[in-house]
């Protein structure tokens, strides 16, 4: 069975590239090449322009600043490499794809070298257009020798082939746990949500708080990661290679690490890796599909909301209600997503603080019904809103059955919006100090913005419905134009400003930006309205018969 | 044959989907309270004839009506009366056996005891009552299947449309289904159309027999007189030579 692996890898390939299909090899070499006369003579080129040309700034300061840069640059690059290989692979947990292989004699260590290899040539190139953006501005200030360059991009090259290794080796560990049991595809889901989060987080980070992130980073503290011996090694050959006469040991303070020490480091780690990898991966991570948590769950008595919702709604929309809310809350990829942008609603306006040093009632109300609106579309739209064809076809065959569906979908998602609006809300009634009055606007705010983009996302995948498949092109459409929606709805006011006063009106726009209230009304109200016209459209075009 | 008291008429009912014709002028009548099987190989038209008698698929050409109602313009009323178990299960898998029948039974429109008595008596009938609390992400695809069936018959249609009901379950089960469909066709009056790959199921249970081909509906009438027509001893020999799919050995191995 030798040679499984580069099946497999080659499989892997025309995944990642599917984009491509029929130029795949073409457009794979071209990139290539394009991305090595990027590497060798443009990026050099246009960085040295705008770092002494444009930006004037002196070789000194440049050297002061590089290890800090260098280290925020490559773990960067690291968690990158490391999250969203993971954060896709998890999406597409599928037993039946593991039966097919291990039918075929296919070992677990194979299937690791395998996809890392599919997976090394694409990721790669993202590093073939992206290290000389860090290299190439110190080399030229620096007028490190084309050996020295060498030696940079060569240890670039093995933080990053180590930290695809070892970002597959936890991908084949996670899936060998979690393909086994029927919770399995939920919980990578939600895992995948979680870790792209994670990945997000340091660039935002690098926005907000760039001087600050290089001043920690520089900390000896972050001598325990692997990232930081890369960082550091890279530094180190630029200074030993230098050109202008920079004294070897200058930086010896600030990088903790002898150089030597670095190589040791790093050689050792990633020679750690490999090994541990091809080892553990036949006899930890045997992928067997009968194995594995193979608890069933099962349901328990409904808890007082559920009852209350049964005694409101006695009749039949109740029973759809209740069973839509059980339904929502046992997909744990929900609860991920509805935490994850829970957590930006609650702190983005705080971020906008650090950055703008002003808090009031209007911006902050603005934030809030922006990231609940966006919620609205993540959490309560889009992916959940059915499970497979099959399942439309079931509710298809019901009289007027979509309707009810649709209702019954609504007024779920009302019921789950209601804590949810309250809690951003109120935070800042807190922070802010707010009056009653105050209060209920703020709520009131961010109740409706939720509500309109949860109405704006299930109306866009009603539309087209995309199912469970949260890989394919048709629910990245869905999504996006569900976000350019609610983001568009937010803006809109501004559309109307400038047509109004094209048309002479300039008046009715100035009336209505004299009062605050006014003024944010115009902002919040046209997403709910969207929200309504969208979900009548999907909702006509899902009961429409083919 | 009884004439009078027709349940699905169908007339010159048509459907393509681009360039391939799915089902090509269909002419059809079940009496009321018969039990009618449709038999075809793989790509016939027995899922898309389905779908357009139960509304959830518009006829590209011709016209049917079930229990009276037009499937064009009565759809609403037409999904009433009938009950679909579709061809491949898509069922909720975060919700229990109870949960999902309760859900179904709310899209049409019940609730309360009347609900819960059927779910209950349902479920023991098919064996599940052990499971019900189970959620079905962790049912085997036979127990779903039941949990389908259960669903089909909730409302309790005076049509049922069964796609390939037996595809799934073991062979006890399929005896069970048997048994169910034949009960509820004596007490009830319920029309049975069943699409089915099983010629003994559909002998055993079915008074109407049609073989679909290509979309047309090539043969129809009870299962004796077709297999007499066809000059064969059994259904499988008959529909083996209307449909005309002789199996040619040296052709099997050619890929070798
Ligand atoms: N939604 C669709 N879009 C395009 N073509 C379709 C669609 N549904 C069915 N077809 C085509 O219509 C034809 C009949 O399909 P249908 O599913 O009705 O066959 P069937 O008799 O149920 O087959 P099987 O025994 O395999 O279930 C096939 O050629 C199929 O490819
Ligand atoms: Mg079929």
């Amino acid at each position: 069975m030798t040679g499984n692996w580069f099946h497999i890898a080659k499989a892997e390939f025309q995944v990642q590239t599917s984009g491509f299909k029929a130029y795949r090899m073409p457009i794979a070499i071209g990139f290539s090449v394009l991305g090595i006369i990027w590497a060798l003579i443009i990026a050099p080129y246009v960085m040295a322009l705008v770092l002494t040309e444009t930006l004037g700034i002196p070789q000194s300061v440049l050297v002061m600043v590089m290890p800090g840069l260098m280290r925020a640059g490559i773990m960067f690059i690291w968690v990158i490499l490391l999250i969203l290989p993971l954060s896709n692979a998890l999406k597409e947990v599928k037993i039946g794809q593991w039966e097919i292989l291990l039918s075929n004699n296919v070992r677990t260590s194979e299937i690791l070298v395998g996809s890392f290899a599919g997976k090394l040539s694409v990721y790669g190139l993202y590093v073939l257009y992206l290290a000389p953006l860090l290299v190439a501005p110190f080399a030229e200030a620096l007028e490190v020798s084309p050996a020295g360059q060498a030696l940079m991009y060569i240890t670039i090259f093995v933080v990053t082939v180590g930290t695809i290794w070892l970002s597959q080796l936890i991908v084949t560990a996670i899936q060998s746990k979690l393909a086994a049991s029927p919770r399995g595809k939920d919980l990578a889901n939600a895992l995948a949500i979680a870790l792209s989060f994670v990945a997000i987080l340091p660039l935002v980070g690098l926005q907000l708080f760039a001087p600050l992130m290089s001043e920690i980073l520089g900390m000896n503290v972050f001598l325990i990661f692997p990232f930081t011996w890369g960082a550091d090694l890279v530094t180190q050959m630029a200074v030993v290679f230098n050109g202008t006469g920079l004294a070897v040991g200058s930086l010896d303070a600030t990088l903790g690490f002898h150089w030597s020490i670095n190589v040791l480091l790093l050689g050792c780690f990633s020679v750690a890796l490999v090994v541990l990898g091809l080892l553990s991966a036949d006899r930890l991570f045997t992928i067997r599909v009968s194995t594995g948590t193979k608890s069933t769950r099962t349901s328990h008595n409904e808890n007082l909301a559920l009852r209350g919702v049964r005694r409101v709604a006695a009749g039949s929309f109740g029973v759809l209600v209740v069973t839509g809310l059980k339904d929502f809350g046992r997909k744990a990829q929900n609860l991920s997503r509805l935490t994850l942008l829970m957590l930006l609603a609650l702190t983005v306006p705080i971020f906008i603080y650090i950055r703008a040093g002003e808090f009031d009632l209007t911006s902050v109300n603005i934030m809030i019904s922006l990231m609940l609106g966006f919620l609205g579309v993540q959490v309560f739209g889009g992916s959940g809103f059915l499970e497979s064809k099959d399942q439309l076809w079931t509710i298809q065959a019901a009289p007027q059955g979509v309707r009810r569906y649709m209702q019954a979908k609504t007024a779920q998602s009302i019921l789950l919006i209601v804590p949810v609006a309250l809690l951003p809300a109120g935070l800042y009634t807190v922070l802010l100090g707010l009056e009653p009055g105050q209060i209920f606007f703020l709520v009131s705010n961010s109740f409706v913005s939720c509500v309109g983009g949860a109405l704006v996302g299930m109306g866009i995948a009603a539309n087209n419905p995309t199912y469970e498949d949260t890989k394919s092109g048709a629910y990245t459409t869905n999504n996006l134009r569900a976000m350019g929606l609610v983001a568009v709805s937010f803006m809109w006011h501004f559309i109307a400003d400038m047509v109004l006063s094209m048309l002479g009106f300039s008046a009715v726009m100035n009336y209505i930006w004299e009062s605050q209230t006014l003024s944010i009304l115009a902002q919040i109200i046209p997403l709910p309205i969207v929200g309504l016209v969208v979900v009548s459209i999907g909702c006509h075009r899902l009961s429409n018969r083919e | 044959m009884k004439v009078e008291n027709l349940s699905i008429i169908a007339d010159g009912l048509a459907k393509s989907f681009g360039s391939v014709n799915a089902v090509n002028g269909l002419d059809l009548n079940v009496p009321a309270g018969t039990r009618f099987a449709l038999l075809g190989p793989n790509g016939a038209g027995k899922t898309t004839t389905v779908r357009m008698l139960s509304g959830l698929m518009k006829p590209t050409r011709g016209s049917a009506s079930v229990c009276g109602y037009d499937i064009i313009s009565q759809k609403d009323e037409v999904k009433a009366v009938t009950g679909l178990l579709p061809e491949t299960p898509g069922l909720y898998s975060k919700l229990s056996a109870t949960e999902f029948l309760e859900f179904i039974g709310a899209l049409n429109r019940l609730y309360g005891d009347a609900l819960h008595d059927r779910i209950d008596a349902l479920l023991s009938i098919l064996g599940l009552e052990g499971r019900r609390d189970d959620l079905l992400e962790s049912y085997s695809s036979g127990m779903k299947q039941k949990v389908l069936i259960a669903s089909t018959l909730l409302h309790e249609p005076s049509v049922v449309f069964l796609d390939e009901p037996t595809s799934r379950v073991d062979p006890s089960a399929s005896l069970l289904v048997k048994e169910l469909i034949l009960a509820l066709a004596e007490e009830t009056d319920t029309t049975f159309f069943i699409c089915t790959h099983m010629t003994s199921f559909a002998q055993d249970i079915c008074d109407i027999i049609g073989i679909l081909n290509d979309g047309e509906l090539v043969t129809v009438g009870p299962p004796d007189s077709v297999v007499e027509a066809a000059g064969a001893y059994s259904l499988e020999e008959a529909y083996l030579k209307i449909v005309g799919r002789r199996v040619d050995r040296a052709a099997l191995l050619a890929w070798r």
